[in-house]
């Protein structure tokens, strides 16, 4: 449905062809009259189908605003987002529906993502009606279906959110963004408030779900470990910038940048006899 | 003698449905602190680490919380007291460090208020010497620029910096205990990193002893010499960090232990721990952690075991230990490899 652009030398693609292509996007916010700052600076990405995309970097590295302008959620300042061979920023209203649906988005915060006032179950429907999806009854059975697909009981969709722990806020969370049935999840720290037991639940049920639905997840943490765990390929970010990017095991094994092999030598390991400084990334190779 | 000696401590809250009813949060713990000593105090959400550290602090609204018990911090026995000479004996001898730095400083006063604030409080001092000292501990949190700091506002200042001014304010007095309520949550790694050290090495400098919360193995395995396990407001697991995390000997631990991702694990599923911590009140007979371990045998539903050395050397309460360590031996490892019982192997 769209000319197949042939995607430049320094991104790498998997052979396959990208659902969200961004090249060179910037992204700039103005804070006073004549003041900008720019949150993010040419950067260039594609998420291709299946793909597990990790985006790491300190607080205000521009990963946040990077995954929000694949969304068309935050405006580029310069570069483009393309989905299907259009630029996101000038869909048409029935386009913008329809991109909706192919990427969707899990916050931090599970608790502030839901409206308290609301039984899960509506908030879980929500997007099926914003979009004008199906008729009420069809949009109940889908719920139905994203419930036991992320492992909440129907009674407890009928709770409200302060009723719930947070690793069951989070599921309704990735139940409302999987409704819409979409090839991309992207996550914004999805993991980060909660603690390590719930931390293990959510990543186990997002790679079964990027297993069986076929998704592509674009998974933002400061946390190496995590995205270590369910990525394949890499983006190190700082400063706004890209300062990396490559396949896990690359980044992990042969950083580059300083700043990643900072971030490296940061990880907390469970080694009584180790300290953190001590464990290097070729370290920890040579002990698994 | 013990810094902090806690023993037989329970708290129970009133149920609000029902004021008459208490529902036991944290149930007949013991706990000491030697000097300069860093315990970690582990567990899940909801498994009372924070109640623990709250009545110790004395920060329990005794309207709806029964604490039962002794506390005693270098022999002085805290609990039983009014307010006033409750603050009396706490006083600068036990300080906090929460979680969240924002909202542990005040946004409408500078730094150096706050830091002098607390000062002027505790010591009779003069302004003049409250400032300089307020400053000379801002420069040994590390704080760039300490004077030029003193005069900023707790926005002006990066997540990093505020949590080493709150830590600068907890060890302003020369605490004996600092108590350390997942302090490093909310920040970066690499700040994380920083803070840990600055935590460890300044209460190394001052002798002062640290009771360490948190969820995070990683974080218990760099800084605490000794650690508690907590499981539904009870210790189920305490020793020596190196020995508790190299072997540990109850299933509630070495499942929290497989639930961190590490490169070792990835592409494989992390444990997971089924179900969740009981509700309060609601325990069931026998092992508390019975519904959700992975090696639950019927003796495990007749009677609550007790807190029992071990044959690492290390106090475990579980009935089955015998049993289960050489299990969880063979399947955690000395090491890293670590997968249990849960574990299904990768994709």
């Amino acid at each position: 449905m769209s000319v197949a652009p042939t995607a430049p030398a320094d991104v790498k693609t998997n052979g396959a062809e990208p659902i969200i292509r961004a090249r060179n996007v910037s992204v700039d916010f103005k804070i006073k009259r004549n003041k900008t700052v720019t949150a993010v600076s040419d950067v260039s990405i594609d998420v291709t189908p299946r793909s597990s995309i990790g985006l790491i970097g300190e607080s205000g590295s521009g990963k946040s605003t990077l995954a929000r302008a694949l969304l068309g959620l935050v405006p580029v300042t310069s570069g483009s987002v393309e989905w299907e061979g259009h630029d996101i920023s000038k869909l048409s209203a029935a386009q913008m529906r329809r991109f909706r649906t192919t990427a969707q988005m899990v916050f931090q915060d599970p608790h502030s993502a839901l409206d308290p006032r609301r039984r899960i179950l509506t908030s879980i429907i929500e997007p099926l009606k914003v979009l004008g999806i199906g008729t009420k009854a069809d949009r109940q059975n889908r719920a139905e279906e994203m419930l036991s697909l992320v492992g909440l009981r129907m009674d407890q969709a009928n709770r409200f959110p302060h009723q719930l722990s947070g690793g069951q806020k989070q599921r309704a969370c990735i139940a409302r963004a999987l409704i819409v049935e979409p090839k991309i999840l992207v996550c914004d720290e999805s993991v980060a408030a909660l603690d390590v037991a719930l931390q293990a639940e959510i990543l186990n049920l997002l790679s079964d779900l990027r297993d069986s639905l076929d998704l592509a997840l674009v998974f933002i943490s400061h946390d190496l470990s995590v995205v270590a765990h369910i990525s394949d390929r890499m983006h190190v970010m700082y400063l706004g910038e890209t300062v990396e990017e490559g396949s896990m095991e690359q980044i992990t094994s042969a950083p580059e940048h300083e700043y990643t092999k900072k971030l490296l030598a940061s990880q907390l390991t469970v080694d009584g006899a180790q300290t953190a400084r001590e464990d290097s990334a070729a370290e920890a190779e040579v002990h698994s | 003698m013990s810094v902090l000696s806690v023993s037989d401590l329970s708290v129970s809250f009133s149920d609000p449905k029902n004021p008459d009813t208490k529902i036991p949060i944290v149930k007949n713990i013991d706990l000491t602190i030697e000097p300069g000593e860093i315990v970690g105090l582990v567990g899940e959400s909801g498994s009372g680490k924070s109640v623990t550290a709250l009545s110790i602090m004395g920060l329990l609204d005794p309207r709806s919380a029964l604490i039962d018990g002794s506390i005693r911090l270098q022999g002085d026995e805290l609990l039983g007291h009014g307010p006033g000479t409750s603050r009396a004996l706490r006083g600068s001898r036990v300080s906090m460090v929460f979680q969240e730095p924002m909202t542990a400083l005040d946004p409408v006063f500078t730094v150096g208020s706050q830091l002098t604030e607390t000062l002027r409080a505790h010591t009779r001092i003069s302004a003049k010497e409250a400032k300089r000292k307020s400053i000379e501990m801002l420069d040994s949190v590390g704080i760039v620029d300490p004077e030029a700091r003193f005069y900023s506002y707790p926005h002006e200042l990066s997540g990093g910096m505020r949590q080493r001014v709150v830590i600068a304010i907890a060890l302003l007095c020369g605490p004996e205990l600092l108590i350390a309520d997942e302090p490093t949550t909310a920040v970066d790694a690499t700040v994380q990193l920083q803070l840990l050290d600055l935590i460890k090495n300044a209460c190394e400098a001052t002798g002062t002893s640290v009771l360490f919360i948190t969820h995070d193995l990683g974080v218990v395995s760099h800084v605490c010499d000794r650690m508690a396990t907590m499981y539904a407001g009870e210790i189920v697991e305490t020793g020596e960090v190196s020995r508790v995390l190299s072997a540990p000997q109850h299933p509630y631990t070495a499942a929290l232990l497989g639930a961190l991702p590490r490169p070792e694990t990835r592409g494989q599923k992390l444990t997971t721990i089924p179900g969740r911590v009981p509700i309060p009140g609601t325990e069931p007979e026998g092992c508390w952690f019975a519904d959700r371990c992975a090696f639950v045998a019927d003796e495990c539903r007749q009677s609550h075991p007790s807190l029992e050395t071990g044959p690492a050397g290390t106090l475990t309460r579980c009935a089955r230990i015998d049993e289960i360590a050489p299990a969880l031996a063979a399947t955690t490892g000395p090491r890293r490899d670590i997968q249990s019982a849960h574990t299904t192997g990768g994709h």
